[in-house]
């Protein structure tokens, strides 16, 4: 094996490396504690992410994550209590109403089981916009839904 | 003749995508073998190129691990995979390096109109809506129909494929081929873009800026190749 073929498998390995860390860096997971104040436990499970931008410089994401109904209360007053942002929570019917228009571009959208409330965090930190929707969708399972844009 | 597709289950796309990129770097390799480039040096170029293509095309696109429907193979971030690897490993082989660029280039085409096969039964990167000759529709789509602009590009892009090949068999300046292939892959693909869905509403799309911006790395690249091979060629004149 020539030197040549050398520098060109440390090329490749270095290319390798590159793809691979993008991947471990863009773990949705690894995003979701980069770029939230809130921390995912074990108890909370991402369920879906739509990310929008290059793996090592998202632009945009939305997440939906299952968290236990019986936690959604405390899960509101920790993102509350983390970001000086708008509380809007609304029942069943206002938020029909209200995401009639509101959801016309996102791919994960709040489905609320019937006749129970939604909540909506809205706030502006540093570089981004980040919108959290928290609702029941049955009886055991609530989620959070993160809207982030940079 | 109108074409009519119903939902697959499991999507043919990532097989036509496949497919493009092992056929056309076995192809690669052949022309390089011919050319008289050392085995292991064909073989260390081709992986070189293919892990450069899905760096590049994962790293745009790539939405998430968690949804692998979602994988896409964007044609651009693709093809500047492989520009780049070849590149790189041109310059790595140096002595070689017109016969390893233009074996990649000239099979690059053939890549991308096998892949868009893919994209035509799938209805991805689709056209405008028309319902003339050779329209297309798709059953998760509903009614409307297309231009068949993928099967456009699959077309075209194989005959420059073709051309390609004769040229690199035939020319003996392979830099000025490769070059010519380079320039007329990106300048069919800025037509296309016009005939796309994804271009109403604009005058030029996000892809076409992108394409013009590739032109003048293009430009400096052959520039810096030419330099280095007057270069090599004053040296070795030297000696």
């Amino acid at each position: 094996m020539s030197k040549k073929d050398k520098i060109l498998i440390v090329v490749t390995a270095i290319l390798l490396i590159v793809l691979i860390g993008g991947f471990v860096w863009d773990y949705n997971k690894f995003v979701l504690d980069r770029t939230l104040k809130i921390e995912i436990t074990d108890d909370m499970k991402v369920v879906a992410m739509n990310k929008v931008g290059i793996l090592y410089y998202r632009k945009a994401y939305e997440a939906k994550i299952q968290i236990p109904a019986e936690r959604a209360e405390d899960m509101l007053n920790v993102i509350a209590n983390n970001y000086e942002g708008e509380l809007n929570i609304m029942d069943f019917d206002s938020f029909q109403e209200y995401a009639a228009g509101l959801f016309n571009s996102e791919v994960l959208k709040p489905s609320p089981m019937y006749g129970t409330e939604v909540a909506e965090i809205r706030a502006v930190d540093g570089d981004h916009d980040v919108t959290f929707f928290i609702d029941i969708e049955t009886e055991t399972d609530a989620y959070i839904y993160v809207y982030y844009l940079r | 003749m109108t074409f009519s597709f119903r939902e697959f289950e499991l999507s043919p796309y990532i097989f036509f995508v496949l497919s493009g990129m092992i056929i056309g770097l076995t192809l690669s390799n052949i022309i390089m073998r011919k050319k008289g480039v050392a085995k292991l040096s064909c073989f260390l170029a081709s992986f070189l190129v293919a892990v450069s293509i899905f760096t590049f095309t994962f790293t745009g696109t790539f939405k998430g691990i968690d949804d692998l429907s979602t994988i896409g193979f964007d044609g651009i971030y693709a093809s500047a995979g492989l520009v780049l690897g070849a590149f790189m490993s041109s310059m790595i082989f140096r002595e070689d390096k017109e016969k390893i660029m233009s074996s990649f280039i000239c099979t690059a085409p053939l890549m991308y109109s096998v892949a868009k096969i893919g994209c035509f039964l799938v209805g991805c990167c689709r056209g405008f809506g028309y319902d003339g000759p050779f329209c297309v529709s798709y059953e998760a789509l509903g009614e409307v129909s297309f231009f068949p602009v993928q099967l456009l590009d699959s077309v075209s892009f194989m005959l420059l494929f073709l051309m390609g090949l004769i040229l690199v068999i035939r020319c003996k300046d392979l830099m000025r081929v490769t070059v010519i292939i380079i320039f007329a892959g990106i300048s069919l693909r800025f037509i296309s873009d016009f005939l796309r869905i994804s271009h109403e509403g604009c005058i030029l799309s996000r892809t076409q800026i992108i394409l013009l911006f590739a032109i003048i790395v293009v430009i400096i690249a052959t520039g810096v190749i030419f330099y280095i091979g007057r270069k090599d060629g004053k040296e070795k004149e030297h000696e």
